[in-house]
């Protein structure tokens, strides 16, 4: 399947849910394609977006979710790997990436789509402050106990409330 | 046995047995495990944190550290991940030497691992065996980088040291060495019954929990997912090899249930298959250049006049490692995630290790091969408020006592 028709299945699922989408191609020699597509998505349809991806194939968690920090907002950023068939060098990145207002830290949990993402959802918890709704487990996964609660150890201070 | 007592079983978090620390509690009915509950972070560093101090260059080194075994993947997932953002080229012959010291790297971690597995049941003349065959390929590894772990051989955009003729010749001999003994080893491994009776039927991870978990590595593709960032994605030298397939224990005629003998016969088959690899690029390695030719302070120059966001992905010896970073006109990135196969597999245990036997429990733990740490004590805590503590000596021992009665069966 080449790079054009894969972003074509996955806007047309998406629909109107699809705020932004970027596509980075490299091609190697005979066809074989490395493909990065970055999609930014609502928070409220973002476990819909998930729920639509996993449709599709062999959806994998990556890694922990990235972040960047605004003044008002933190962009989290989910890096999934998506593999539609099973032709060798046909696994595809998708980065999907959610604004999370700073007066409202909450997004739903995926675990119930991805089981697998438990363990990166409670260090976003813990590391960054952001309340993941019906978690199965919000304990914290790494920090220690006796870290003062409200205290985020990756937040950068950007807000105003943090730095106060 | 169950039985109706039902108590928790501590195994850490500091234990000498397991390479970092981290905490098992155990609920304990008779002799089975009933449940498990795992706690991280007794040793959170802080690398990822740690990295925005530094710039482009250190970071490799820092990397480095993130694990001793897997001192080449880390640095290489930071090195395609920065790649990525910056659009730079490899050329082909730096891509061909981070293949072969890549599986240099993975036929080191199998042999090590095969030890250890063999000292945790108890058959520890096989793990004295696996450790002392395994010296040649650190050997090789040490004539080749100068060093037996944390080899410095990565730089962005390429390699730092070529492979010289005397090189060549080590890497040869090596290889000799290894296809020669392979048959007898894989042999000892996969077909004794006393091993088999410890492995097979025991630890199982159904193929559809691998997926669920987002297992990665030996793990997954001992349950039957065939799953493996060096075939599924396009990244060093091997897209180039035609003949590379994910291994699965269908390859030895067997159809995987995901328990320990098929992840162990996962990494005993990708012994002969890094042997294979190794021989494929010496012999198809490309004259040119071995990176972009560009120093550090260059390197470093350019990249801080960048914005933008990478990943970089590699199948490390115990499964996918995934680096991502953002840039933002800095001499550092702005944001560095690490994701180390035992964070995405350490979730596997939890199915694996309900309904087993406190004996097995040592095989288990160390079948997804895990670079995390278990305790020297443990505490048992019988309903009425008790505690006893046992040695893992203790544990060990039961272990082996559970191997001499399956070698006198």
């Amino acid at each position: 399947m080449d790079a054009q028709s894969i972003v074509t299945i996955i806007q047309e699922k998406l629909g109107s849910h699809l705020q932004a989408s970027r596509l980075k191609v490299k091609n190697y020699h005979a066809g074989i394609i490395r493909l990065h597509l970055w999609i930014s998505i609502d928070r409220e349809a973002f476990h819909f977006t998930v729920n639509t991806l996993k449709s599709l194939g062999r959806l994998h968690l990556s890694t922990a979710m990235a972040y960047k920090e605004y003044e008002d907002r933190i962009e989290l950023i989910y890096p999934f790997a998506l593999k539609m068939d099973d032709a060798h060098y046909s696994e595809f990145m998708i980065i999907a990436s959610v604004d999370i207002p700073h007066n409202d830290l909450t997004i739903r949990t995926i675990t119930d789509i991805v089981p697998g993402a438990l363990f990166m959802e409670r260090e976003v918890m813990e590391m960054l402050g952001i309340v993941i709704e019906d978690i199965p487990d919000s304990r914290r996964l790494f920090t220690p106990s006796s870290l003062q609660d409200g205290y985020f150890p990756l937040r950068n201070g950007k807000n105003k409330e943090d730095s106060k | 046995m169950k039985s109706d007592i039902v108590y928790p079983l501590n195994i850490g978090p500091v234990h000498p047995a397991f390479k970092e620390p981290i905490k098992f509690t155990f609920r304990i009915e008779g002799e089975q495990v009933a449940g498990v509950d795992i706690d991280f972070g007794y040793t959170h560093r802080g690398i990822e944190k740690i990295a925005l101090e530094r710039n482009y260059i250190q970071i490799i080194y820092l990397l480095e550290r993130v694990c001793g075994i897997c001192s080449f993947s880390h640095p290489l997932a930071y090195c395609l991940a920065i790649e990525d953002v910056a659009e730079i080229q490899v050329p082909d012959r730096a891509r061909y030497i981070r293949t072969i010291i890549g599986e240099l790297e993975r036929l080191h971690s199998h042999l090590l691992w095969t030890g250890i597995a063999a000292h945790e049941i108890g058959f520890d003349t096989l793990f004295m065996y696996t450790w002392n065959i395994r010296e040649k390929v650190l050997d090789c590894l040490e004539e080749f980088t100068g060093n037996r772990i944390n080899y410095g051989m990565l730089t962005i955009g390429g390699v730092r040291r070529d492979i010289t003729p005397e090189n060549s010749e080590t890497i040869t001999r090596m290889l000799e060495y290894y296809m020669e003994l392979y048959d007898r080893a894989s042999e000892i491994l996969l077909d004794d019954l006393t091993l088999r009776a410890r492995t097979e039927g025991i630890g199982i991870l159904s193929r559809e929990q691998a997926e669920m978990f987002c297992a990665v590595g030996p793990t997954a593709r001992g349950s039957g997912l065939l799953k493996d960032v060096r075939i599924d994605y396009p990244v060093n030298a091997y897209y180039d090899i035609p003949w590379l397939n994910p291994i699965s224990p269908r390859d030895i005629g067997k159809e995987p249930i995901g328990d320990v003998y098929d992840r162990m016969a996962v990494r005993v088959l990708e012994i002969k298959q890094s042997l294979n690899v190794i021989q494929f690029c010496m012999e198809n390695l490309p004259e040119g250049d071995i990176n972009s030719g560009e120093g550090a302070v260059k390197i470093i120059n350019k990249l801080k006049k960048l914005e933008g966001e990478g990943i970089g992905r590699y199948e490390a010896p115990r499964g996918e490692v995934c680096h991502y970073v953002i840039l933002d006109n800095q001499e550092h990135p702005i944001q560095l995630k690490v994701k180390a196969p035992t964070y995405s597999n350490g979730f596997t245990w939890i199915p694996m290790l309900t309904n087993i036997e406190i004996a097995d429990i040592p095989i288990v733990i160390a079948s997804i091969d895990p670079c995390v740490a278990c305790a020297d004590r443990m505490t048992f805590i019988r309903k009425d408020g008790a505690k006893e503590r046992y040695s893992w000596d203790y544990l060990h021992q039961k272990s082996i006592q559970k191997y001499k009665r399956s070698a006198n069966q």
